[in-house]
């Protein structure tokens, strides 16, 4: 494919709002997981929070889509000077030459908890003040980024459970190489809810402790919350007043086709995905330096990703997950991997897994208990989700 | 200019059960008799599953098999993009009004069936399919936002694609928040321009500002059209049932909107 250029980028997440900051976690191996603090979510387990969101100043004229997901998507696009870096594109393409999309899988929805708590005793209604369609729709998030950027090129929410915000980054590259826009904000933004903690609690893959991927003894996920936002553009048209973040080389997309929320044992959707963005890349397996793992912490998912990591990429790239410092961000998890990646070309970081303590002794990749430094040329990332929804992303230096 | 084919159709909504139906009504044929869209689980499901799909997901796997067979394309092989504004909004509501209850306990079922592209993994599930299936929101305009998507592929990268855009009236409380007509579901086969078996072929081109000029055209399913996301796609059926060629207004985002030409073949 031809190579587009992530122009510019962001990351707010539990280790760190701004790339900057994130990139200094990873160095010093800092995780951002705590023991739940939440009152409202109840649930004795450890949660990647972003601190702020409560006191944030919301955008008054957009006073309508105020929920916690939006606020982290504000706090995102007021990060890293994205906001500005697109202005400057949208000012150089037209407003309605950029388009907009986003990853989520819950949206607002804590907003519809917190209104379903307060339904009228008497005939069930919601609260008055509750704005379903501007919070709770899957498509609030990007409607709500349409408007604080003022932008109008077409806008779609990516909802594919926890690979939605890598699609953001697939089905936006497509439009640009359609001609349907000349660039696109792509990314995506989850934020802690009930649901989401009571639902993987209800489906056994919740760990009490702080998530441990690809450790022997690990013990299912830490949910976390981020919003990652990037820019595309065709690689070399951009112009902006500052170098390009990374360069978007592939992508590869594939589904299971075997359960809803459990891998196919023997990885096959997931080589495809990753074999695919290779040959989207046009590179070698031995090419890629670095692997951000899906890697959530679950017996079975990471089991099932390292069998597909070593038939496609062998036993010898550098592999973590970071969601031991990030925890699952769920929709914003393929955005996550994805930046995060770009940060380990970007500073020659390949990072460890934190919280690991013994690599599974079944695992035939080169899982990483150390991290290492060094030149990363190329980098692969991965998102899995639900409904069996893979996504591989393959990232290079910008040039 | 965006160009495409557009290989097979399928409808299930009130009163209209496959595209045939859907034709005679909008050419004014037989009279329009509105009626709860029958909704029955796809035979492609195993018996399991067609107990737990709910009815979205039936609306939308029986769209898409009506797509699929009249463009005689294997159903597991077609790259597949669903759209929906609210996806699952039934199983939604059950998970958050158990979320109420003092101790809530949720049923892990119900949780990993509620996510948006439940359609799309009990498509790919019910075929053993590996092919991409995406799954798509833009809120009213969600069948624009995902037939734009699609499109974007059948450009960039050549072959075939499955469009699937579904939506049904949520329960309440959120029905009276956010209010829908209808259950309805259609899918679209696109396919490259003159490819066998064309329907039609469509061009798209960007209109400036605001331009929806979808109201002109009055059909007996007009208040589907305005009321139900999905439906939305009628603005673009409506010259492919009554073989006319015309230009439509249809968006993809608010104040993203297209001019969409369709030629019948």
């Amino acid at each position: 494919m031809d190579p587009i250029d992530i122009s510019a980028a962001t990351l707010v997440c539990a280790m760190g709002r701004g790339l900057d900051n994130v990139a200094a976690s990873l160095r010093e191996e800092r995780s951002g997981l705590r023991a739940n603090d939440l009152d409202w979510l109840d649930a004795d387990t450890h949660i990647g929070r972003v601190d702020g969101l409560e006191e944030l100043a919301f955008p008054a004229i957009l006073s309508d889509y105020d929920c916690r997901n939006n606020r982290l998507a504000q706090l995102g696009l007021e990060t890293d000077g994205f906001a500005y870096r697109v202005a400057e594109a949208a000012a150089r393409y037209g407003a309605d030459r950029v388009a907009v999309v986003l990853g989520t899988s819950t949206s607002g929805i804590r907003q519809t908890e917190i209104a379903y708590a307060a339904r009228d005793p008497e005939t069930g209604a919601l609260p008055a003040d509750f704005h379903l369609q501007e919070t709770h729709d899957y498509f609030s998030l990007a409607d709500f980024v349409r408007r604080a950027l003022a932008l109008t090129g077409p806008g779609a929410a990516v909802s594919t459970a926890c690979s939605s915000s890598s699609r953001a980054f697939i089905d936006a590259s497509r439009l640009i190489e359609a001609g349907l826009c000349d660039a696109a904000v792509v990314g995506g933004v989850d934020t802690l809810c009930r649901l989401t903690v009571r639902g993987f609690g209800a489906l056994e893959l919740l760990d009490a402790r702080p998530c441990r991927p690809n450790d022997r003894s690990r013990g299912g996920i830490s949910i976390g919350e981020a919003a990652g936002f990037a820019l595309l553009e065709r690689a070399g048209e951009s112009g902006a007043s500052a170098a390009p973040f990374a360069r978007l080389l592939g992508f590869g997309e594939s589904s299971d086709g075997y359960h809803m929320s459990a891998p196919d044992p023997a990885g096959k959707g997931a080589q495809i995905a990753m074999r695919d963005a290779l040959k989207r890349s046009e590179l070698q397996a031995d090419q890629i330096d670095y692997i951000n793992l899906h890697g959530t912490g679950t017996p079975l998912n990471d089991r099932t990703e390292d069998i597909a990591v070593a038939a496609v990429l062998g036993r010898d790239v550098a592999a973590s997950s970071t969601k031991g410092g990030t925890g699952h961000t769920l929709g914003a998890a393929g955005v996550t991997g994805v930046l995060l990646a770009g940060l380990a070309i970007r500073h020659g970081i390949k990072p460890k897994n934190l919280n690991l303590v013994e690599v599974d002794p079944d695992f035939r990749s080169r899982i990483l208990a150390d991290t290492e430094t060094g030149p990363v040329r190329y980098a692969l990332a991965n998102a899995f989700g639900f409904g069996g929804s893979n996504c591989s992303i393959v990232l290079g230096g910008a040039e | 200019m965006t160009r495409f084919a557009i290989t097979g159709i399928g409808v299930i909504g009130p009163g209209v059960g496959s595209w045939d139906d859907c034709t005679e009504v909008l050419r004014g044929e037989r009279p329009y008799e509105p009626a709860d869209a029958a909704i029955e689980a796809p035979p492609i499901l195993s018996p399991r599953e067609r107990r737990r799909a709910s009815p979205t997901v039936r609306l939308a796997l029986g769209a898409a098999m009506q797509a699929v067979e009249q463009a005689g394309q294997e159903p597991g092989a077609l790259p597949a993009f669903f759209g929906s504004c609210h996806g699952e909004g039934k199983v939604t509501h059950s998970l958050l009004d158990a979320l109420t209850a003092p101790e809530p306990v949720l049923s892990p079922t119900q949780f990993h069936n509620s996510v948006h592209n439940t359609a799309a993994g009990y498509w790919t599930i019910a075929h053993s399919s590996q092919v991409p299936c995406d799954s798509v929101s833009g809120g009213d305009f969600s069948f624009g936002a995902t037939l734009v998507i699609a499109s974007a592929r059948v450009v960039a990268e050549g072959g075939a694609v499955l469009v699937v855009a579904y939506d049904a009236a949520m329960p309440e409380p959120m029905h009276s928040k956010r209010p829908m007509t209808g259950a309805f579901g259609v899918a679209l086969v696109l396919d490259q321009p003159g490819a066998d078996g064309a329907i039609c072929d469509v061009d798209y081109a960007p209109l400036p500002g605001d331009a929806d000029w979808s109201a002109v055209k009055t059909t007996p399913l007009d208040a589907l059209t305005v009321g139900n996301p999905a439906a939305r796609s009628l603005v673009l059926l409506e010259p492919i049932a009554v073989g006319e060629q015309r230009t439509v207004s249809l968006g993809c985002a608010p104040g993203a909107f297209h001019a969409w030409s369709i030629r019948p073949c």
